[in-house]
């Protein structure tokens, strides 16, 4: 099933990526016991990856939290895989495995110490969130959904939808999404 | 009277001023996003592509600083009530653009002695504002947010000299173009917001009743720090001082006419959805002597209500 999906998707792959966007880097990302990982291996570990981009102090994020855990419970089965990525100034592997625990992430906050990933990811701001094959290109890049910190069930689900479309062997609806999280501050 | 109508178009000038400041006009940068919408209720959020608002405010004139700096209170049996309501809007161009519309709507009612109680209004000066963020505040540990503002007011209102009602309640303007231009710096850390914004207004001249004259040119200082809510609530603080240069009178400087005012105010921003809050502050000018010149002394509270696009 999982070959399946990453043939498909690597087929998805070359038409439907957003242009403004590049691929997953081999940069280091600390997990929470603070051992590296390179960021492309991460990735090759699934058809299909949610990187989510990750601020401890965004209100946005805050509201998005459950919204989160609820995309890992619907998908994690199906092949696809959540990376949390705090890449802004004094993230630390300890701080974000608490935040991880105090929030019910059933998933790592990696850190991206200096900001490598978020800046060939384009990261600029708290819950932009791509989602990647398994060689890191990027097949969708943008909010998680139209909501900001008041959840709505008319929301418009980025992601899932993207994920769907994915899963389903189509390009996804929308390879793009507005993204309205906090600015990040990257170092 | 001739005295009290002086007064009162120089508390007018300052009301505008501070009403532009108070809107996209001089609108600050931010990390997010509440923090700097409690500080300037017009401007728009990065996330926001328009909006539109309405904010009403209520103040009383409870005295006055002398060419001094000396406070007096208000005399027994003599009394000022300000209002206004401010219609605006604001849109995104370009990416880290916006302008916006500013209509007010003034409203004053006086009272003295010897006159008794009048009441009257219209529409104010309309405000044109433009402001960019060349960088956002938050994206950076050392280099702050930076914008330019620019606008100008319309002197779309009744100028003190047109005023037909009695005690001029009915003013509503200064009577003058005026041009204002700006820097705000803004950094956040963390939860928290720090601001800091310098304008410097220039009004044209004008000629009432044969003689010209032309205020001075006018520099806003404004410091304000908020700090944000897991929900997206805010509270901030700020204080702002103004200076303002003598006025000249057919072409000779008006010794003694310049002024100065301090403001302090506590405000606060409730996200009602992701497309609506309210806003509220308090603010007042601090009726002790040295907090001003040739100014009234008010106190006050502003009520917003936004509605945005995203």
């Amino acid at each position: 099933m999982r070959r399946c999906v990453a043939l498909l998707v690597i087929a998805i792959a070359a038409c439907s990526a957003p242009a403004r966007t590049a691929s997953v880097p081999e940069a280091p990302l600390l997990d929470d016991t603070a051992r590296t990982n390179d960021a492309r291996a991460l990735v090759a570990r699934s058809p299909l990856t949610v990187i989510t981009f990750f601020s401890h102090h965004c209100p946005v994020q805050v509201a998005h939290d459950a919204r989160l855990v609820a995309l890992h419970a619907r998908y994690a089965s199906r092949g696809v895989q959540i990376l949390a990525v705090d890449s802004e100034a004094g993230a630390t592997p300890e701080r974000d495995a608490n935040e991880a625990r105090n929030r019910g992430y059933p998933f790592s906050i990696y850190v991206d110490t200096r900001g490598v990933v978020a800046r060939a990811l384009g990261a600029r701001n708290a819950t932009y969130t791509l989602v990647v094959d398994a060689h890191g290109t990027v097949l969708y890049a943008g909010g998680i959904d139209s909501d900001r910190t008041h959840l709505t069930n008319q929301a418009t689900p980025y992601v899932a939808d993207a994920l769907d479309d994915l899963l389903a062997g189509r390009a996804p609806r929308a390879p793009e999404g507005k993204v309205l999280g906090c600015a990040l501050q990257i170092p | 009277m001739q005295v009290r109508r002086f007064r009162f178009s120089e508390a007018l000038a300052f009301a505008l001023v501070t009403a532009a400041l108070a809107c996209p006009t001089t609108a600050r940068a931010q990390a997010c996003c509440a923090g700097a919408g409690a500080l300037t209720p017009g401007r728009l959020a990065p996330h926001e592509d328009a909006l539109v608002g309405i904010q009403s405010r209520a103040s009383s004139v409870v005295g006055s600083f002398d060419d001094g700096g000396r406070y007096a209170a208000s005399p027994r049996g003599v009394g000022e009530l300000d209002f206004e309501q401010d219609l605006f809007g604001a849109l995104r161009v370009l990416r880290h653009g916006q302008v916006a519309l500013l209509v007010p709507f003034v409203e004053t009612r006086r009272r003295t002695p010897s006159d008794g109680a009048a009441f009257g209004g219209g529409i104010g000066d309309v405000n044109l504002s433009a402001r960019y963020d060349f960088f956002l505040a938050g994206v950076s540990r050392t280099l702050p947010g930076i914008a330019l503002l620019g606008g100008v007011t319309l002197p779309t209102g009744t100028p003190v000299e047109s005023a037909r009602r009695s005690l001029a309640v009915d003013a509503t303007g200064v009577g003058a173009f005026q041009g204002n231009f700006g820097v705000a710096l803004e950094q956040s850390f963390g939860a928290w917001l720090l601001n800091l914004t310098a304008l410097v207004a220039k009004r044209a001249g004008r000629n009432v009743q044969g003689v010209d004259e032309t205020l001075g040119t006018q520099l806003v200082t404004i410091a304000g720090v908020a700090h944000s809510f897991p929900n997206d609530a805010a509270l901030a603080a700020f204080a702002s001082y103004s200076i303002e240069g003598d006025a000249t009178i057919n072409g000779a400087d008006a010794a003694g006419s310049a002024r100065r005012i301090f403001l302090a105010s506590v405000s606060g921003v409730w996200p009602i959805t992701d497309h609506w809050r309210i806003q509220g502050s308090i603010f007042t000018n601090p009726p002790f002597s040295s907090f001003g010149r040739n100014m009234p002394a008010t106190s006050g509270l502003t009520y917003t209500l936004v509605r945005s696009w995203m």
